[in-house]
């Protein structure tokens, strides 16, 4: 059996009985047929790979029969290849002639995982996923064999989603890893993968993950209706379903969790979500999701719920800091200048003096040259990008308030919402608030507090109105579930927590019946 | 997708339109002070005092003027105040107004009512200045008076303020609303806290008096100034205003008590001081068929600071005694300065009127109208008692151990 | 992609919630019971029980036919067009509410805080946003709620606490009690206070027939409005206590003055924006009450989706609200001498009054006729 047949739970086909392969070449101009001669199946292959170097179809005589072996020659191990697959017939002595191809792959390739090609889309389908097709002459099928994979990623730490106490570990390219690092935490026969072929020139693997122990019907049929809707010419990363997934894209807040921690999606399909793993993305999907899974980190969990809840806390408080700060001195400065105690109003005022620019445009320049460095700083060459930082700190900071261009405490404001837009423990939300802050300060600039106001209960009507896969973005506080408060601003301790959330609608609501308080021995002694 | 244009239109065209309120910090002044003289030609003369912000940022060192003041006559202080800018060249912020000076001859003759108006009415104004009479000097004067540690004026006194009436009580603590609800009420009458300059004003103008180490001029605060309606009608001691403060509500203070019975002849000037922390009054208003009596209630607790007596601390019968002492000494201070209104100026200051419409409503209301004459002729009754708690980290006075005089 | 159903639907914490807004919103601008003096939290008080009975009077009305709102109940009790026709003067009292409502926040916001702002500008972008906000149906006004709720209440708590340790209050304003006796109270809350703000609550037969758990939502709207009479009363004391009998009666914003007294830490000072935004959801969402219960009238009556009417509704009113009256001073006469008893009382009282027997006997005859049926 394939390894991907043991990953996947292979999905039937609701268009009868056509195989994935079938499904994925229908639209192109490729025969269906497998012959039984080998010249003519050989044709057809060199016909469809003739301009790709690394396609390789080797002659081998396995007993008396004529037969070739195709491959990519970039998509599997060379070494492996001749070992186990060209070297094998003439090392091994046969006595009779093998019969059909069973009894070749029993003969000559005992030990190896392997799959059989009647069609020949699925000739081509194996050959493309890096395995070696023996078509032997005069036999209806073809044995694929997996030979094993070139080079890969190890797996790494984490580069976007660092914590100090927990897994190291984080996704790679490779679907198959991933979803191995899945199972290797999730040991349960009903976490289910399934697989999608996505992307007409790509044909990239989907798969879809979840416990269907867990897992609501409506919340996966909505995920499969939707990914089966897709039809974009390239996936090249999850970024690209996860576009053509979300229930509203005129919004600048991700309505799909991204990670590439194993552990955190871990706990995701725990609770009852749907995670999508797309190959060659070490990014996974997780939905549905709500606003307050980008303040949770998976290191939450690993701590004693004090320190957590209390960074919890801090999380939400630079969020609003990162989204409001810079419009807040501007309304104060130019609107409010009497809601300013007086000594601080002062010596803002003698900071300010001599700046030749509104307190608009003196922050939207800040802003902006801060989204420059932080863009350069991610782009360049990492041995440079050290430079970027220091440049940037130094020389723009520094200078700008010497040379009396911008006031020393915005330069304060801008560096204090940079690092508490960092905040977030998921990259794509602090993109959120980097394009709000903009949006807010022209409102501060027009009208004050009011505008802030105003644009900030804009901001909740919106949020309130989005919906990830029919959840509302903003559940369990609107609406507002009191059960699922364990888990959303504060973190409770795990055995006070014993409830997935509601939002998702599990189909097991409860994770532990137990009540499993720890408490000192003495205390269950007594009451023996 | 047409309709989205259209409302990012309609948005940015209001968002290009807006800004009618902004201005920017390097186009407003900010006014710490306002002095309220009469005018010459015409009914007022209003002088402010604006801060000078650059001269006051930590990287500038030290030079220029913290402020600068403008002066200018006119009949109302919002038309005065709009016509500033024929000689100021930013925009003037009134909602950190810190001091109202208002000259004595202006609150003397004209009454403060006709701008203080203008005042409440205007939400810049803030209730957190202090409104100052000045004595002697015309108002005009002390927006300038320069001080070395807070270089602002009008914050130094507002801060001065602050701590006497947080240490010793010599200011009433009386804001704008406090003070327009006085003049409305019938049964207390407006006070306010006055003001002198001790020295040279036009030496203390100068920023170069900063360099010296004895101020050539400052801002002294000089008690109450009394009001009849919005007329100032008098001045009460320093002293006096701390026993009003006594009455009303006194956060701490510092008293001097003679050491032997009161009336009694000293043969020696010994005196023991009580720091007053903890206090509780209580007023009270009633009539004893048709005579007014007012009754206060004072429970303090105090510190004892100093002891030139000959007694011994450590006992029990020697707190109650000068406990006895100080209550009979503090009683005697207040019912004096109750007596002193009620003979002065017959205005009652200290709100028992206000205390009478609580308790007896009925009766308030038939002598609302004559309040302030059935106040001046009521019977006084103060009843004090000073719980002394301790005695700093001494219980016996060194004093009392040193041999005594061998004359005797 | 599947398009999301807008849904109208409510759940009962997001009513209750709703009604609390609701309830202390306009309070907060202009406080109730300023001419009592400092027996204005007792008339508050009897004003919040009867508020409560006149609740469960709505509420009554509305069991009578589950399902079905204000102007549905009407057309049953007076037929289609007398129905239909009073739903429309019922329209016009809803919207010229609306008018009003906002019209004292953008008093409020041109008097302390925009000095030279245009007032239309203040309306049109309030406008703006509940015309959005409402577009987007009743369930996301819901949940908008309950984002903004715990603010709004924590907020107007802590004023009290915040005003009490700057030590501004002085708990002797609020004798003498009763010192003239019971008659200015008893005058006073009838009309105005019991109209404003508990008849008010006429508006909730629009919404009340959305929530999903309908039987419990009688219950609910109570104890809201009970919760909700007390916060009213908590800030009456703190308006009362900080502001003493003299000023409050002067004052045009009860609540801001108080807050204006704030001063903790020497930093803490200075904090009127805090009871600007209490002021500021609490409008919108007051508003936005008036606006769909308007709106759901038209619905009812043209037939066609409100959905169509909110933008030139919201223009309408953000236009009107200029409109009603010239200056400051008009528009709070208005209120004090005009809507009580022209408007408030005959829209709060006397129609329901008049239909609720009509529905009584409409409904039984329905349900006698069912009944037969259901015995065939």
């Amino acid at each position: 059996m394939g390894l991907s047949d043991f990953l996947f739970k292979r999905r039937k086909n609701k268009k009868g009985d056509s195989t994935p392969e079938e499904e994925i070449f229908q639209n192109e101009n490729i025969s269906k047929e497998y012959f039984k001669s080998l010249d003519k199946n050989k044709r057809s292959l060199h016909e469809l790979f003739k301009q790709t170097f690394d396609f390789s179809c080797d002659d081998i005589r396995l007993g008396e029969s004529e037969a070739c072996v195709c491959y990519l020659g970039t998509m599997l191990n060379i070494h492996s290849l001749t070992d186990k697959v060209l070297n094998v017939p003439r090392e091994t002595s046969v006595s009779k002639n093998p019969k059909n191809i069973e009894e070749i792959r029993d003969r000559y390739f005992p030990t190896m995982a392997f799959e059989y090609a009647d069609t020949f889309h699925k000739v081509v389908w194996h050959i493309l996923n890096g395995f070696a097709v023996i078509m032997v002459d005069g036999q209806e099928k073809a044995l694929s064999l997996e030979i094993g994979d070139t080079e890969k990623r190890a797996i790494t730490e984490p580069s976007t989603q660092t914590i100090i106490r927990g897994p190291k570990e984080a996704f790679t390219e490779d679907i198959n890893t991933n979803i191995s690092l899945i199972r290797k935490r999730i040991k349960n026969p009903y976490l289910i993968f399934e697989d999608f072929y996505i992307g007409g020139d790509t044909k990239t693997t989907v798969a879809i993950g979840y416990v269907s122990t867990i897992t609501n019907e409506d919340i996966l049929n909505e995920v499969r209706e939707r990914i089966e809707k897709i039809e974009i010419g390239a996936v090249l990363d999850s970024g690209n379903i996860e576009e053509m997934i979300v229930d509203k894209s005129f919004t600048p807040f991700p309505l799909v969790f991204n990670t590439e921690r194993p552990d955190s999606i871990c706990s995701h399909l725990l609770e009852g979500k749907v995670a999508l793993i797309v190959d060659g993305s070490p990014f996974v999907l997780a939905v549905p999701s709500v606003f307050t899974d980008f303040f949770q980190s998976s290191e939450d969990y690993y701590q004693p719920f004090l320190m957590p809840s209390f960074i919890r806390i801090i999380r939400y408080m630079s969020f609003m800091i990162a989204l409001v700060l810079p419009s807040l001195y501007v309304a104060l400065s130019t609107f409010h200048q009497e809601l300013m105690p007086t000594q601080l109003l002062i010596s803002i005022q003698a900071q300010r003096e001599g700046v030749p620019f509104p307190a608009v445009i003196e922050i939207f320049m800040m802003e902006l040259t801060f989204e420059i460095m932080r863009e350069a700083g991610v782009r360049m060459p990492r041995a440079v990008g050290q430079t970027v930082s220091i440049v940037g700190a130094l020389v723009i900071g520094q200078a700008a308030v010497e040379a009396g261009l911008v006031s020393s405490v915005l330069v304060i404001i801008v560096a204090f919402t940079a690092i508490a837009s960092f905040v977030s423990p998921i990259y794509s939300f602090s993109i959120a608030t980097r394009l709000l802050r903009f949006v807010l300060i022209l409102f501060a600039a027009v009208f004050g507090l009011y505008g802030v106001l105003l644009f900030l209960i804009i901001m909740v009507i919106h949020l309130v109105s989005l919906r990830s896969f029919g959840v509302p973005y903003l559940a369990s506080v609107a609406p507002f579930k009191l059960t699922d408060q364990d888990d959303v601003f504060l973190r409770l301790p795990a055995w006070a927590n014993k409830r997935r959330p509601s939002y998702l609608f599990p189909k097991s609501p409860v994770k532990e019946k137990k009540k499993q308080k720890p408490s000192p021995p003495h205390v269950q002694g007594g009451k023996k | 997708m047409k309709k989205r244009i259209f409302i990012l239109i309609c948005i940015s065209s209001f968002l290009l339109t807006g800004c009618w309120d902004s201005t920017e910090l390097n186009d407003v002044s900010i006014v710490t002070g306002i002095a309220i003289d009469p005018g010459k030609e015409k009914r007022y003369r209003l002088t402010v005092g604006y801060v000078n912000a650059s001269i006051l940022s930590p990287q500038i060192p030290f030079e220029g003027a913290p402020v600068s003041v403008m002066t200018l006559e006119g009949n109302s202080l919002p038309e005065i105040s709009a016509r500033m800018n024929i000689g100021v060249s930013r925009k003037l912020v009134f909602s950190h107004t810190r001091a109202l000076y208002i000259n004595e001859e202006v609150a003397k003759n004209d009454g403060v009512g006709s701008f203080l108006d203008s005042l409440e009415r205007n939400p810049q104004f803030r209730n957190d200045f202090n409104i100052l009479i000045t004595k002697g000097d015309s108002a005009e004067k002390f927006p300038t008076i320069n001080d070395p540690v807070e270089r602002v004026p009008s914050l130094k006194v507002q801060k001065q303020i602050k701590s006497i009436l947080k240490n010793w009580g010599g200011d009433p603590r009386v804001r704008l609303t406090d003070f327009i609800d006085a003049i409305v009420s019938q049964g207390r009458s407006p006070i306010a806290s006055s003001v002198t300059i001790e020295g040279n004003p036009e030496k203390g103008k100068n920023v170069e008096s900063n360099m010296e180490t004895k101020a050539p001029a400052r801002i002294l605060l000089a008690g109450i100034a009394v009001f009849e309606k919005d007329k100032l009608a008098g001045y009460l001691s320093l002293e006096d205003t701390r026993n009003y403060l006594w009455t009303q509500k006194l956060e701490s203070t510092m008293v001097t008590i003679p050491c032997g019975k009161h009336g009694e002849e000293l043969k020696e000037k010994l005196y023991f001081d009580l720091a007053i922390m903890n206090n509780k009054s209580t007023i009270k208003t009633f009539y004893k068929g048709d005579q007014p009596h007012l009754k206060v209630d004072i429970y303090s607790e105090a510190r004892l600071t100093s002891m030139q007596c000959n007694e011994d601390l450590s006992k029990k019968e020697t707190y109650l005694d000068l406990e006895q002492k100080s209550s009979k000494y503090v009683k005697d201070m207040i019912v004096a300065t109750i007596k002193k209104v009620q003979d002065e100026f017959g205005l009652d200051i200290f709100g028992f009127g206000e205390a009478l419409h609580r308790q007896n409503y009925q009766k308030a209301k038939e002598v609302e109208e004559k309040w302030d004459e059935e106040f001046a002729r009521a019977d006084v009754d103060v009843n004090v008692h000073v719980a002394i708690r301790r005695s700093g980290i001494r219980n016996k006075s060194f004093l009392s151990e040193v041999p005594a005089n061998k004359e005797d | 992609m599947k398009q999301q159903k807008l849904m109208e639907k409510l759940s009962l914490w997001q009513l209750a919630v709703l009604l609390f807004t609701f309830e202390i919103g306009s309070v907060a601008v202009v406080g109730v019971g300023n001419d009592l003096r400092q027996d204005a939290w007792i008339a508050v008080a009897i004003s919040t029980l009867l508020g409560a009975g006149i609740v469960s009077f709505y509420i009554m009305l509305l069991k009578r036919a589950p399902g079905k709102n204000l102007f549905e109940l009407m057309t049953i009790s007076f037929g289609k067009w007398l129905g239909k026709g009073i739903g429309l003067l019922y329209v016009f009292y809803f919207f010229y509410i609306a008018e009003r409502v906002l019209r004292d926040f953008c008093e409020l916001i041109t008097t302390v805080i925009f000095e030279n702002t245009p007032i239309e500008i203040i309306s049109i972008t309030m406008m703006g946003v509940i015309a959005y906000m409402i577009y987007l149906g009743l369930e996301v006004f819901g949940r908008t709620g309950e984002i903004f709720i715990p603010y709004v209440f924590t907020f107007t708590i802590l004023i009290g606490f915040a005003t009490f340790f700057s030590g501004e209050m002085d708990f002797k304003n609020l004798l003498p009690v009763m010192a003239e006796g019971s008659g200015p109270i008893i005058q006073h809350i009838f009309p105005r206070l019991l109209t404003f703000p508990f008849g008010e609550l006429i508006t909730f037969m629009v919404i009340i027939p959305y929530v999903t758990q309908f039987n419990k939502a009688g219950k609910v709207s109570v104890i809201t409005v009970l919760v909700s009479g007390m916060i009213i009363i908590y800030g009456t004391v703190i308006e009362i206590v900080t502001l003493g009998t003299e000023q409050l009666e002067r004052t045009v914003f009860p609540l801001l003055s108080a807050a204006r007294y704030i001063s903790l830490l020497e930093f803490i000072e200075r904090v009127d924006l805090v009871v600007v935004f209490i002021v500021m959801f609490g409008i919108i969402t007051k508003v936005s009450v008036f606006f769909f219960a308007g709106l759901k009238g038209l619905e009812h009556i043209t037939n066609i989706s409100y959905r169509y009417m909110v933008l030139p509704m919201a223009t309408i009113i953000s236009y009107g609200t200029i409109l009603i009256s010239d200056n400051f001073a008009e528009h709070i006469e208005e209120g004090i001498r005009f809507i009580p008893h022209y408007m408030h009382v005959p829209f709060q009282f006397i129609l329901p009054a008049l239909f609720a027997p009509l529905l009584f006997w409409r409904t039984k005859k329905q349900k006698r006729g069912s009944d037969t049926n259901g015995s065939k």
